[in-house]
């Protein structure tokens, strides 16, 4: 009996040492810890507040546009409606044009699905043309020197 | 020793010798100076030279006055609320700095610019685990970011379970500060009923956040918005959002504790403190009553802060899983029946090595985390006396 409680009592006393080294390692270690934790576990920002992967990136003179994916993402499956984003990225020292105006195929498919005109700086975007799939313009959201548009659709494989 | 004392014995005896109680601290003021001056050295900035020493001084002056009077609580809300008055300080003038408001706005958000805490890790858990993405506008690596957030909870929890709530949370300190104001509280009696609570926020959040895929919490429910950072108020469901995050704020930090000298919103309230509960079970250091020499005059029942005794625990010699380990209950025990405890030891054993092998972790970890927002804190309130502003 003496025995158990003495090897209990030492492992209680290790366990308890042991917390200082871990705050001490957490500390120490805090950048590389979090780097494992990002690469071991594979963990990303969910695409609702990211936009999601860049799927192309169009050149202009003084800027880029860049089209994201088609975010349909759900907890466990896609959702019914979701949203594509589409930012305007003026290029260094320079900054974007008043008026933009540009077509996208959004989902890859060869056709154009969204033709867009935004007014970059009284910050207002407007759908010249869309697919039936295509609900409407969420928001544009001027992000630093940055526009940022989210149009709203509807999956079409549901 | 007489079985009253047995708790307090030990730090007594220490308290006989102030050079006991200097031995004992030097360890930490090795510790502090290695993690201070680890930190990119003395600043050059005297506005900065200044809090860095005052700092230095302080944390190890509050360590050296626990060993030598025993009395852990006293001096640990000392610091847990300075820590968290000038996280507000610091925090605010940081904003203000970056962004010139306390608002998050839409482009801040979609830039994955919203400073990660720890409030909101119970409603990332069902999205992280099924789909391996965070629900937040923020950076997985980085400042404030996501990933280092969770590795300093993570460390918090092992080293200290749910002492994390009374020794790291930079929110915790408000209310155990406005719970402090009066000398004796006017509501004496909350119905046991209410300290499930939090777990009952614990899952609607969980449930509402894997659902909506957004952090629930953060958006509908945290108090704490009030005193950092606040969504943009720009539609009526955003201005809906700021009168909740108001009302929370005076009612479970302010008006509450202040009344019932509770932290009652850690103790009725935060789901965040109901899932750090668990991690209790995850850490080597309890708080137990000595049976024997409880008179159960439940003065710690009355006084614990987030309503971590009762009857039934007390008759059991034990905390509830709530247990934030702030040592109030153990410094105003008139028998010295309550003590810190290592699981595994005999019940009672030798509870001053008890004490100070959880003291090492958990200060060191409130002094590392807590002494850079004490620092930034005075630094902000040293440039307003100087310049006039708090912002650079």
């Amino acid at each position: 009996m003496k025995v158990i409680e003495r090897l209990k009592s030492g492992f209680g006393y290790t366990w308890a040492a042991l917390c200082i080294v871990v705050v001490l390692a957490t500390f120490l270690g805090l950048g590389f810890w979090a780097r494992t934790l990002a690469k071991g576990t594979g963990i990303h920002v969910s695409p609702r507040f990211s936009g999601g992967e860049v799927r192309q990136v169009i050149d202009h003179d003084t800027y880029q546009t860049k089209l994201h994916r088609l975010v349909f993402d759900g907890l466990v499956s896609d959702r019914a409606k979701g949203f594509v984003q589409i930012d305007w990225v003026p290029r260094k020292n320079q900054s974007l044009p008043a008026i933009v105006e540009e077509e996208f195929d959004i989902d890859g498919d060869g056709s154009i699905e969204i033709r867009i005109r935004v007014d970059t700086v009284a910050g207002k975007a407007e759908l010249l043309r869309q697919a039936p799939w295509v609900l409407g313009v969420d928001q544009l959201i001027a992000a630093d020197s940055e526009r940022i548009l989210r149009v709203q659709l509807r999956n079409p494989g549901k | 020793m007489t079985a009253g004392c047995r708790s307090t014995g030990a730090a007594l005896e220490l308290a006989k010798s102030p050079g006991k109680a200097v031995l004992w601290s030097l360890p930490m003021l090795a510790l502090s100076l290695f993690m201070f001056f680890g930190q990119g050295g003395i600043p050059r900035d005297p506005l900065r030279a200044i809090p860095f020493f005052f700092t230095l001084t302080l944390v190890n002056v509050l360590f050296y006055l626990m060993i030598r009077t025993g009395k852990t609580d006293r001096y640990r809300a000392i610091f847990f609320i300075a820590m968290a008055v000038l996280f507000v300080i610091s925090f605010l003038a940081h904003f203000q700095e970056e962004r010139g408001s306390m608002a998050l706005t839409a482009g801040e958000a979609i830039k994955g610019r919203t400073p990660f805490c720890h409030m909101v890790i119970p409603a990332t858990i069902i999205p992280a685990a099924l789909s391996r993405t965070i629900i937040f506008p923020g950076s997985i690596l980085g400042p404030y970011s996501i990933a280092s957030m969770i590795v300093l909870w993570l460390g918090a929890s092992l080293a200290m379970g749910r002492g994390f709530c009374s020794w790291v949370c930079f929110f915790g300190g408000l209310e155990d500060g406005f719970s402090r104001v009066r000398r004796k509280p006017w509501i004496r009696k909350i119905a046991e009923r209410w300290t499930y609570l939090p777990y009952a926020v614990l899952v609607v959040v969980v449930v509402m956040s894997a659902v909506l895929l957004t952090p629930f919490y953060c958006e509908w429910l945290c108090p704490f918005k009030t005193v950092t950072e606040y969504f943009e108020v720009n539609s009526f469901e955003r201005i809906l959002q700021a009168f909740l995050f108001l009302g929370l704020f005076l009612g479970l930090v302010v008006v509450l504790p202040i009344l019932s000298r509770r932290r009652t919103q850690c103790g009725l309230f935060c789901p965040m403190g109901a899932f750090q509960s668990f991690t209790n079970k995850l850490n080597p250091f309890e708080i137990v009553i000595a049976r024997d020499q409880c008179r159960d005059c439940d003065k710690c029942i009355r006084e614990c802060p987030t309503f971590s005794l009762d009857a039934k625990s007390v008759s059991l010699g034990r905390t509830r899983i709530s247990c934030m380990k702030c040592g109030k209950c153990v410094d105003g025990c008139p028998t010295g029946a309550i003590a810190y405890h290592i699981k595994g030891t005999r019940p009672q054993w030798k509870p001053a090595r008890a004490r100070m092998l959880f003291l090492y972790p958990a200060y060191l970890f409130l002094t590392v985390f807590g002494g850079g927002m004490i620092q930034d804190g005075l630094y902000r309130i040293l440039l307003l006396a100087t310049t006039g502003s708090m912002i650079k």
